[in-house]
Parts: C-alpha cells; sequence; structure tokens
C-alpha cells in the first residue's frame, strides 16, 4: 500500500508542479503577448545598424511581412522575435528549431511537438545588403547575423531536399528607391566588397525576387521571374564561406547618409507588408485572460476524483487481502511482504 | 466472504471471472494507441488514472497484478529523467526563465551544447509533457500486465508457434520460481539457526538455490519430453521453412506496421496497410503450420460479452480521440509558446473516459484469498 501510494502521491505531485509552474506565469505570458507587437519596427530597416527580418509566408498562402530588429542580435532567434514576430518552437527542443511564425503553421497541420518533416519547415536565410540569400548551414540560436545583414524566413513546403524556396524578396535596404530600378552596378560593388561570398547576380537582379521561389500566384511576382534553380543549388555549396560575411563594415558608411532622405517605408503593397494583419486579427480575437479556464478546472476535478476512486479501491483491496490471508491462518505465509 | 471487489455486491452482478487475456492487451494497446496522440498533461494524467482505476478494480491477486505499482514508479522516473535532462543540458531555452543556474562553459568545438544556465519554463514544461506521454504509454502497457494472465495468453497462442510457446512459458516460470526458491532455503536457514550475514550468508542461500533451479529444469525437461513435446513430426523440411519465414516475415510486419500506426508523422503508407499486409502473411503462416500441430485445449477462454465490450471499448477510445485530432488539434497539442493552460475539449475527454468502462461493466476477477 505505501509503494501504491507513493506513486499516486508522485503523480499528485507532479500535477502539483506543474500547477505551481504555470500559476505565476499566465499572467507574465500573457503581458508579452501582448507587449510583443511593438518590438521592432515594421519594413526594412533604415541604417545599417539592426537586422532586417523577411518572413515568407506564400507558401502558407500568405504574404510576405519585412520588419526589422535595430540594434545588434545575439543571434538569429533574436532577431526573429525583437523584429516582432512571435515563434513558436518544438515542445522536444524548444526554440532550437522554430516550428511556428506568427501562429503559421497551424496546429491542424503540425503540432510542433518533435522535429517537423523536411517537406514542411521553415527554413532560415542570410544575406548581406545587396547579396543573394544564402541557405544557413547553421540553426538560427547558433548564428549571430550581423548588423546590417539579412535574415530570411521561407516556408518549404513539399519541396525536394536541398531545393527550398529562397524568401522572395531582394535582401537590399531600399535606401537607393525602393529598388525599383535596382541599378546593377551599386549591388555588384558591394558584392564585390564581400569577396566570393555573394554572387553579384543578386545585384544584377532588377529588384525583384532572388532565389528560386517558385510561388504559386504569390501577391509579389508581378512580371519579374525569379532566376533558374541551379544558382540555389551552388550557393548552398558555397554557403560555408558565406558564413563569416566580412561585407557589412564598407557599406555601412555610404548607407548611412543614403538612409536620412529614404522613406522607411517603400513600394510596401506590392511585394510585401510591415505587418502580419492576418495574425494581428487572429491574436486580437483571442482573449489573453490568464489563468485556467472553467474545463481546465472541471477536468481537473475529474482527475483527482479518478485518482480518488483508484487509491481508494486499491487501499480496500489490499485491506481485505490482509484480513483474510490474517483470518486464514498467520503460519501459512510467514514474513513474506512484511 | 468479504474479499470480493469493493461495489460489487455477491448475488448482484455477474460471477466472478478472468477475462480473456487478449482483451486487455488489445484494450491497453487502444489506450496507448490514445496516449501517443497526445501531449496534453491533463488529457494524459486522466488517462493515467482511468488505467490505474480499471487495474485497482479489476486485477486477480497473482505476483504479475501487483506490478502495477512499478510502472507507475517508473513512468514517474521517466518524467523526472526528462525533465532532468532539459535542466542540465538547456533543451532549446525559452522566454520565462524560472531559475538562473550558473553556466558551465565549455569548448568552441561542443557549439550547440549548453551545460545548465537559465532554466526556462518552456523547456522544463516541454520535458515533462513528453515524458508524461510516454509515461502514460509505459502505463497502459503495465496495466495490461497487471489485468492479463500471461500463461492464459500463452494458451491462446496458435498452433504453429508452439514451440516458441512452450519456451516462453518455460522461462516466465523461471522468475517466481526462483523468488519463491530463494523465499524457502532462508526460511529453511532460519529454522536450522544460520544467522550468517554478508557474503558467507549469499553463498549459504545461492548455492542451494541454482542446485534447486536445476533440478526442477531437469524434471520439467523430462516430464515434457515423456508427453511428446519436442518432436518435429513427419513434416518436410521445405514445408517448415516456408511456414518459418511467412510467420516471421508477417510478424515484422506486424511490428513495423503498429509502429507506423503509434508514430504520428511515419508516413500513412508504414501504418495500417503494411500492418494488415503482415496480419495476413501472419495467419497464412499461421494456418499452414498449425495444421501440422493437433492441439486440444483444457477448458479454453472464451470472447464472451464482457471481453467485446472490454475490446471495444478500447477501439472506441482510439476512434474518438482519432475523430479529436482530425476536428479540433488546438487542445491535444498545448502550445508552450506563449504559455498557457492546457485547454481540454470534451472530445478526446470522451475518449479517455470511454477507456473506463471495463472497470465497472465487466465480471469481477476471482479473488484466490478464499479460504478453503
Amino acid at each position: 500500500m505505501a509503494r501504491r501510494s507513493v506513486g499516486s502521491a508522485a503523480l499528485g505531485a507532479l500535477l502539483a508542479l506543474l500547477a505551481a509552474l504555470l500559476a505565476p506565469l499566465s499572467p507574465a505570458s500573457a503581458a508579452p503577448g501582448l507587449a510583443r507587437p511593438a518590438a521592432g519596427s515594421a519594413g526594412f530597416c533604415p541604417d545599417a545598424s539592426g537586422v532586417t527580418v523577411v518572413v515568407d509566408f506564400r507558401e502558407l498562402g500568405g504574404g510576405r511581412v519585412v520588419r526589422c530588429a535595430h540594434g545588434p542580435q545575439a543571434d538569429g532567434l533574436a532577431a526573429l522575435r525583437n523584429a516582432g514576430f512571435t515563434v513558436a518552437g518544438t515542445n522536444r527542443w524548444g526554440d532550437a528549431f522554430i516550428c511556428r511564425i506568427n501562429g503559421r503553421p497551424g496546429v491542424d497541420s503540425e503540432p510542433c511537438v518533435d522535429t517537423p518533416p523536411s517537406t514542411a519547415y521553415w527554413s532560415y536565410w542570410h544575406a548581406g545588403d545587396g547579396e543573394n540569400w544564402t541557405y544557413s548551414q547553421r540553426g538560427a540560436t547558433y548564428r549571430t547575423p550581423p548588423e546590417g545583414s539579412f535574415d530570411g524566413w521561407s516556408f518549404s513546403l513539399n519541396q525536394e531536399e536541398g531545393s527550398a524556396p529562397a524568401p522572395g524578396l531582394a535582401a537590399r535596404r531600399p535606401s537607393d528607391g525602393g529598388g525599383s530600378d535596382g541599378p546593377g552596378g551599386a549591388g555588384g560593388d558591394q558584392g564585390g566588397a564581400g569577396g566570393d561570398s555573394g554572387g553579384p547576380g543578386a545585384g544584377a537582379d532588377p529588384g525583384g525576387a532572388a532565389g528560386g521561389g517558385s510561388s504559386p500566384g504569390g501577391p509579389g511576382d508581378a512580371g519579374e521571374l525569379p532566376p533558374d534553380a541551379e544558382s540555389d543549388v551552388e550557393d548552398e555549396e558555397r554557403e560555408e564561406e558565406a558564413e563569416e560575411e566580412p561585407d557589412e563594415e564598407p557599406d555601412e558608411d555610404v548607407d548611412d547618409d543614403r538612409s536620412a532622405e529614404a522613406a522607411p517605408l517603400p513600394t510596401e503593397d506590392a511585394e510585401w507588408s510591415g505587418t502580419d494583419e492576418e495574425f494581428e486579427e487572429q491574436s486580437a480575437a483571442r482573449d489573453d485572460s490568464g489563468g485556467p479556464s472553467a474545463g481546465t478546472v472541471a477536468t481537473l476535478g475529474l482527475l483527482v476524483a479518478l485518482l480518488g476512486a483508484g487509491g481508494l479501491t486499491a487501499w480496500r483491496r489490499r485491506r481485505a487481502a490482509a484480513a483474510s490471508t490474517a483470518g486464514a491462518g498467520a503460519d501459512e505465509r510467514p514474513a513474506d511482504e512484511r | 466472504m468479504t474479499a470480493t471487489v469493493p461495489g460489487v455486491r455477491r448475488g448482484a452482478g455477474p460471477l466472478p471471472r478472468a477475462l480473456h487475456p487478449g482483451a486487455w492487451w488489445l484494450w491497453a494497446l487502444c489506450l496507448a494507441v490514445v496516449a501517443s496522440r497526445t501531449t496534453n498533461p491533463l488529457l494524459l494524467a486522466c488517462l493515467i488514472a482511468v488505467a490505474g482505476l480499471v487495474v485497482a478494480r479489476r486485477r486477480g491477486d497473482a505476483p504479475w497484478a501487483l506490478s502495477f505499482r512499478m510502472y507507475l514508479l517508473f513512468g514517474a522516473v521517466i518524467v523526472v529523467v526528462r525533465v532532468l535532462f532539459r535542466i542540465v543540458f538547456g533543451g532549446g531555452g525559452g522566454e520565462t526563465v524560472l531559475v538562473n543556474l550558473p553556466e558551465i562553459p565549455l569548448p568552441e568545438a561542443a557549439a550547440g551544447i549548453r551545460l545548465l544556465g537559465p532554466v526556462a519554463a518552456e523547456e522544463v514544461l516541454g520535458g515533462a509533457y513528453d515524458g508524461l506521454r510516454l509515461a502514460a504509454m509505459v502505463i497502459c502497457v503495465g496495466a495490461a500486465n497487471a489485468l492479463a494472465n500471461p500463461k492464459r495468453l500463452l494458451k491462446t497462442l496458435p498452433g504453429a508457434l508452439h514451440e516458441i510457446g512452450t519456451s516462453v512459458v518455460v522461462a516466465l516460470s523461471v522468475a517466481p520460481q526462483l523468488v519463491e526458491s530463494v523465499g524457502r532455503v532462508r526460511r529453511a536457514r532460519r529454522l536450522r539457526g544460520g544467522v550468517g550475514r554478508g557474503r558467507r550468508a549469499v553463498r549459504g542461500i545461492l548455492i542451494p538455490v541454482l542446485e534447486d533451479a536445476l533440478s526442477r529444469s531437469l524434471a520439467l525437461a523430462a516430464a515434457m519430453s515423456s508427453r511428446g513435446y519436442g518432436r518435429t513430426g513427419a513434416v518436410a523440411g521445405g514445408r517448415r521453412a516456408l511456414v518459418g519465414t511467412l510467420v516471421i516475415g508477417g510478424l515484422l510486419g506486424v511490428c513495423a506496421g503498429l509502429y507506423g500506426l503509434l508514430d504520428g508523422s511515419a508516413p500513412p503508407a508504414l501504418g495500417l496497410p503494411l500492418l494488415l499486409g503482415g496480419l495476413a502473411v501472419a495467419v497464412a503462416g499461421l494456418a499452414a503450420g498449425g495444421r501440422r500441430v493437433r492441439r486440444t485445449g483444457y477448458r479454453p477462454d472464451r470472447w464472451r460479452g464482457a471481453e467485446l465490450l472490454t475490446v471495444g471499448s478500447g477501439l472506441a477510445a482510439a476512434l474518438v480521440m482519432h475523430l479529436a485530432t482530425e476536428i479540433d488539434p488546438a487542445d491535444i497539442y498545448p502550445s508552450l509558446t506563449p504559455l498557457s493552460w492546457p485547454e481540454v475539449s470534451a472530445l478526446p475527454l470522451a475518449a479517455i473516459l470511454l477507456g473506463l468502462l471495463p472497470g465497472y461493466l465487466t465480471p469481477p476477477p476471482p479473488t484466490s484469498e478464499v479460504p478453503a
């Protein structure tokens, strides 16, 4: 009986721990949920201090969202959070494996318990200013994006291994007129300063989708098609060299004086937006009251009733068994259990 | 007689009898499937409580029936170990930091591994949820072990697995025999006044026990060979190889199919089709092999209403749970970012409560502590 009660006591202790853990947290967890939209700013970073985060929801039926995380960022995950995105990891790996951005993909298609499958996951890209997107060889928590660089997140749905679509926006700060005319010379210069890491082909691509995005009916592909898919493969082979990205120093001073007169949100409607309206509506509709709901409390009550019934039955059976063996004869089975 | 199951008045309910062990196993495996499909701690705790209540009401008095508390302890160990691993190796971190433990610095080569450091509620809860799921599955298997009589289960083995069944029966009866043997030798020592402790006492117990085990095995072997066990009969070698291949291949298919069915992320082709295919092959093999073994059964276990009800409740629980994952998956996999209380919707809870039915609607188990 002692062990049985140890078992149920362990269960009870576990639940108490759960409750104790969650009770002080629920108001705290509601607060960042409300405060989070204030983090970062909409649109590209105006200057080279900060990391521009591009999230491409097109494979999930959304658009592209561009936000800026100001100041130096510790890692890619911090940049994503500080830019104002809501991130959910997996139960198994925590935030080390990013499973949802702004609540997508939804629970109906991805439980986010274990590592998401290679047919539906968020791919992580990075690029210097004016460079091609590079598929990151490191996880977002183990890579520090340099200031002034770009972090890209693109959902890869039903793609062959190694052909995840790059974020469908050129990684270039729009300080030279929104990237609409996209002078190839400027992009080439910056690519040249970065050594062999970034392909100059990105600079030559006029203001459109760099990388092999194969988006069906995305809002952005108004005429210009992405370059061929082979460039992706080459990029991935060159990624080890590209990791360091030594090129943000030279163009920092160039950008600083340009950004003074550049508007922060040019051509927002056409290719991207600064806020994720769909997600904002969803989170506004959800009531963050904190504390357990009535259903949760009722289930806890049911659980206690079940545990009590089980414990009581086991106790009564044991007592009856002990009484009957004692009655049947004490000399029959000495000192077996006692 | 007072030692019947509480809640069932004598003469009012059905006569006490042990259910078919296969029914308990199927019920428990269905509950394990339910457990594998959720990480909601409330649902999992309810499932464990349901399994525990059914065991408390319907277990027998045999030694294996008392093993359930070991499974409960084992489940608790699983959860604790998972959480400890998350704390020590920093399972991904989170935003809600509970405690800031001093982080042990590691060389650059070990990038990606963190020792101690800040403990976030997300990682602790993630570990607990994950561990609780595995613990619930283990406890379901423990419930089957406590409820089903393994010897009667072996009796229902098909004829083609006759030899395997025989060896399993022998192996199964070794452990209880050893325990009983140790008790007997110790009692005899005490009666003789042997009070030695330590190594000498162990030697004094071990050698008689081993000798006892050997002589018992020889006696068992002699008894079995005198009853005709182990004869191969007049069956051609090629046919035996074919039967063996069919049975083994089919059972492997069944195992892989069960794995596919239990693992929610496995491709769907690996689940039910492989399970059914493997089952068909295995049944064909068993039917072909069973023809050469003629057996008669003494008091065979029959599938009656209570057995069907037990299996049906398990299957219904699994089906309703499957339906719930299709309709409303949000509460079945509670979110950890942002942290929130696990919500429970009616459908999965109903699935779990369906598993409770055998605890109340089946006949009570026969109790052995009836005095002569």
